[in-house]
């Protein structure tokens, strides 16, 4: 199985606060994998390193074989086409309407005509469930927060990259647009053969959409494996996790 | 015990604002490299540039004229009072000419576009850094100081200096409305006294007096000045709305102490270079 993300004995700490303590991740090829842990864990923290958005102190992060973290910051700006990320707060750009934000990739790296931009974000505004017609043209402001994540998703797809990762993508939603949001994640995987990684404390939204768990405490991942093996264990901080 | 440690952390004080302080300085200096190394290579953002131009100068010009304005009156007030002394009111166009184009149009611009155009940069960067903005352009491949910072910083080059002349304009204007109407001197004495404060230092390439010359190359100055120090305090808010006001106020208090202290060595130099 092809390895999309490896890290590799990742070290990072702020300050006299470790944040991760040499911690080792791999996710493979058209899977998806969520990270859990208590606020503070450092779960968001895993996802900025995998962008390059911060450096560890020490440890490697392998994305498709470059090392993210001794790249120069062209490369490291070339590197990031190749994944799409969903924020947990959807940060859209607030004075761009819709079809700015979601098209914003293509008008900024591609010769791509307006007419034709726009029916890609057309396209895609579909594929999350939003009505083009309705919320084109409309600025973030107007959008519900459902909504706002769901135009979040978008923009991450609309350069069709082969990782996504998610922050906190179902937090502060209500369970049915929980639902929807996961089973847009699902459906990403399903039919588009994404990679994902997606940070959350949501064990009930994990389960339905994981692959793979890893569980993050205090710097180290103390449990990695599927769902059922999570019910099974014995780990004692894992057990007090689910309960 | 307590005591002991609280001394300890006030003797420890000044060494943390000194390492904050040298942390800001080598940011800023990084900052201000790779804004002029995106200066002259691709991509170039030139729609953000125009807006920026739109929001900076264009929106600056109201404060920029009542700044003028009342600047010009107030200088011909106030030397009229002294100059009455002596005779001397016939060169008031001289002294609020030289002081304004000298000195208080750039100044005095660049302060008023610091707190006005400075303090919204900073606040605008602030807010898109805390809800992880700058983080989606820079997911997206984008460097955010091409984006960001570069059309900023153009559109403060270009618009400082033309707001300067505005001012000096209107200021002179204002010095003139005072002479004519309060001082009962005519306009062609006024604008003569005017004429002859800009001819006393000289002409750069025949044409070009030199106080014109300084007063324009200040503003350049001082348009790097206010983007740089805005986009460096925004770009690197943190603290959620509180941090987004800090840096708004951050930006205003260091460029308007850089505005002041920088103009102080730009005379040195140009007196250096350009009057002895």
């Amino acid at each position: 199985m092809t390895r999309i993300i490896e890290l590799c004995g990742v070290y990072l700490s702020f300050g006299d606060r470790v944040v991760l303590n040499g911690i080792n991740l791999v996710v493979n090829d058209r899977e998806t994998v969520c990270v859990l842990g208590g606020s503070g864990a450092g779960k968001s923290t895993v996802l900025r390193l995998i962008l390059g958005l911060i450096k560890p102190d020490a440890g490697e992060i392998l994305v498709k074989g470059r090392d993210m973290s001794r790249s120069p910051y062209a490369d490291i700006l070339e590197m990031r086409r190749d994944m799409g990320m969903v924020f947990q707060g959807a940060a859209l750009f607030d004075s761009l309407t819709v079809l700015d934000n979601v098209g914003f990739y293509l008008f900024e790296h591609t010769d791509m005509s307006e007419s034709e931009i726009a029916d890609r974000v057309a396209a895609l505004l579909e594929v999350v469930d939003l009505n083009p017609n309705d919320v084109m043209t409309l600025l973030p402001s107007e959008l519900s927060g459902g909504m706002r994540k769901r135009v979040a998703v978008a923009r991450a797809l609309i350069h069709e990259p082969c990782l996504l990762l998610y922050d906190e993508p179902t937090s502060g939603l209500d369970p049915i647009t929980t639902r929807t949001i996961d089973d847009l994640i699902l459906k990403l995987q399903h039919e588009l053969g994404v990679t994902s990684v997606v940070v959350t404390h949501d064990l009930e939204s994990a389960f339905r959409i994981a692959d793979r768990l890893a569980l993050l405490s205090e710097g180290d991942i103390v449990f990695e494996g599927t769902e059922s093996d999570m019910r099974e264990t014995q780990d004692p901080y894992v057990r007090e996790f689910l309960a | 015990m307590k005591i002991l440690g609280g001394l300890a952390s006030v003797a420890l004080y000044p060494a943390d604002r000194i390492r904050l302080l040298a942390w800001h300085v080598q940011a800023y200096a990084q900052l201000g490299g790779r804004t002029l190394f995106g200066l002259v290579t691709r991509p170039f953002y030139a729609r953000d540039t125009i807006v920026q131009l739109d929001s900076i100068g264009v929106g600056s010009i109201g404060i920029v004229l009542l700044t003028g304005l009342f600047t010009g009156m107030v200088l011909a007030l106030q030397s009229a009072v002294e100059m009455e002394r002596f005779g001397a009111t016939i060169y008031i166009g001289r002294l609020v000419a030289a002081s304004t184009v000298r000195e208080l149009g750039p100044v005095l611009t660049a302060l008023m576009v610091s707190g006005r155009a400075g303090s919204g940069i900073a606040a605008e960067l602030g807010a898109m850094r805390v809800t992880e903005q700058i983080d989606a352009l820079q997911t997206m491949g984008v460097d955010p100081v091409r984006k960001l910072v570069i059309p900023r910083f153009v559109a403060c080059l270009i618009a400082l200096p033309l707001l300067t002349i505005v001012t000096d304009i209107v200021a002179i204007l204002g010095g003139l409305l005072i002479a004519v109407v309060k001082l009962g001197l005519t306009p062609e004495l006024y604008m003569r006294s005017v004429y002859e404060a800009l001819a006393h230092n000289g002409y750069l390439l025949t044409y070009i007096p030199v106080d014109f010359v300084m007063g324009l190359v200040k503003p350049l100055v001082f348009g790097a000045i206010i983007a740089l120090t805005a986009c460096h305090f925004g770009m690197r808010t943190e603290g959620g709305t509180e941090g987004v006001g800090r840096a708004a106020t951050d930006s205003v208090v260091a460029s308007s102490i850089l505005i002041l202290a920088t103009d102080y060595f730009l005379t040195q130099i140009f007196i250096a270079l350009l009057i002895e």
